[in-house]
């Protein structure tokens, strides 16, 4: 059978692979098939599992900017702590139980769209678990939230608590600060390594569009860096690097 | 592979469209992707394809079983009650097949969060051990409950044997969702796995029954 992830990295996008070979791989897995369906879970799960990680508590918090129990990439829910970690990997595993469920009734049909399909899938379920987290979130501590909206709070890889500017922790807290529109551009980019044209696809907006809205996105984001004071050296650097 | 019509399979290879201060923070942006996915390792993937296999894996059952139904279905001449009883379950066979997808899903989530099992879920992941790892036996309790039908499908079946049976395709899921259950109390425990056929009957009629 085709494997069309053969010769990619785990995370380059699938459509490394032929569109006939997903095809085929899909059709198998719908049938039953668990060799097919192991091969769509590694192409996938990383890219769905980093975008779900990212809206859901990163090592600075995700969703629950002014969410008690946020800071550090820990969730409340329902009485019980969350890591990010495990939220991420939670909604990664009903996306893919809901994809295997669908391919394997025939609600779905490949007409060339799996991965804008599959991400809007994870979307959705992303938002689900967004607003089920906000609906059980409590005020934090007013001295959590910046009043002036800037990047705070951000916490290293390692846990030292320090704010470092030069790490790309920053970007996790910038990114908590964008809209949800805005933060909903850069991580199909960046975390679910989607193309602009898939995006477009299932986003249902004309590319030019989402190229604008990726621009103003990233200067917004740029913005708040910069407005929070945090200067990391790969921003200093900017001027020579646009290659 | 074009840098400029935004439709690369590399992402990062398209970012002409942006000023050229962006492009630091565009190329930020996709190291940070990279981090996250890294996060994602090998024994994740797993769990991950543990949780959804079920799904595939029992699916191969059900559409077998489905085919079987359609090919009787097309055949001509007169239809044994067998055929009639599996023929009027196919519908609810795939009402059923939906509850189930969504009784792994509760169950998986339940152990996912180390929760135990709550005997709503366990009823639900009963029903799912029925239909999902063995088609022949939620035939069977299906041909109990369809109305007038009192097990005329597989007369030999009876509420010990179902129970029997169910016990088995419970031990075999309960063993999956410990497997992969962690660090986390047990996935089903005591009564968890002691299957009342009379029970199971009477609430898959309430639940099923129109």
């Amino acid at each position: 059978m085709a494997t069309p992830g053969e010769g990619a990295s785990r995370d380059e996008p699938a459509s490394a692979g032929t569109l006939d070979g997903i095809a085929a791989l899909l059709q198998a897995a719908g049938a039953g098939d668990e060799q097919a369906w192991r091969t769509i879970v590694e192409m996938y799960a990383r890219r769905v599992y980093a975008l779900a990680r990212s809206r859901l508590g990163g090592a600075s918090g995700g969703v629950s900017a002014g969410v008690s129990g946020g800071v550090g990439g820990w969730q409340g829910r329902g009485g019980r702590l969350v890591s990010g970690h495990d939220a991420a990997e939670e909604v990664t595993q009903s996306v893919f139980v809901t994809v295997a469920a669908k391919l394997s009734s025939g609600a779905y049909t490949e007409q060339g769209r799996f991965e804008s399909w599959l991400f809007r899938v994870a979307m959705n379920r992303i938002r689900d678990e967004v607003r089920r987290v906000r609906r059980h979130a409590t005020p934090t501590d007013p001295e959590v939230i910046d009043a002036g909206g800037g990047v705070v709070g951000v916490r290293s890889d390692s846990g030292s608590g320090h704010v470092q500017g030069d790490s790309l922790a920053v970007l996790r807290s910038a990114l908590e600060h964008l809209s949800d529109s805005d933060r909903e551009v850069v991580e199909l980019r960046h975390h679910a390594g989607m193309s602009f044209k898939q995006m477009a696809d299932l986003l249902e907006e004309p590319l030019g569009t989402l190229l604008a809205r990726h621009h103003r996105a990233l200067r917004k984001l740029k913005d708040i860096i910069t407005a929070a004071g945090a200067t990391p050296s790969w921003l200093n650097d900017s001027t020579g690097s646009s290659s | 592979m074009s840098t400029r019509d935004f439709t690369s399979d590399r992402p990062q290879e398209d970012a002409a469209h942006l000023d050229a201060d962006l492009r630091a923070v565009d190329a930020a942006l996709h190291s940070l992707g990279e981090t996250e996915r890294g996060q994602a390792d090998q024994e994740l993937v797993d769990r991950i394809m543990q949780a959804s296999l079920p799904v595939v894996g029992r699916m191969r059952t059900l559409n077998a079983s489905l085919s079987e139904l359609g090919a009787m279905e097309r055949a001509s001449g007169p239809r044994t009650l067998e055929q009639d009883v599996f023929l009027s379950s196919r519908d609810k066979l795939r009402e059923l097949t939906d509850a189930r997808v969504h009784a792994v899903d509760g169950g998986r989530r339940a152990v996912v969060a180390g929760r135990r099992l709550s005997e709503g879920v366990r009823w639900r992941l009963r029903v799912a051990a029925v239909f999902g790892l063995s088609i022949s036996a939620g035939l069977a309790v299906w041909a109990v409950l369809r109305p007038g039908g009192g097990g005329v499908a597989q007369p030999e079946r009876t509420p010990e044997s179902l129970s029997a049976e169910i016990r088995g395709e419970m031990d075999l899921l309960f063993a999956v969702l410990d497997d992969r259950s962690s660090g986390g109390e047990p996935a089903a425990t005591d009564s968890g796995t002691d299957v009342d056929a009379q029970s199971l009957v009477e609430w898959l009629s309430e639940g099923v029954a129109s």
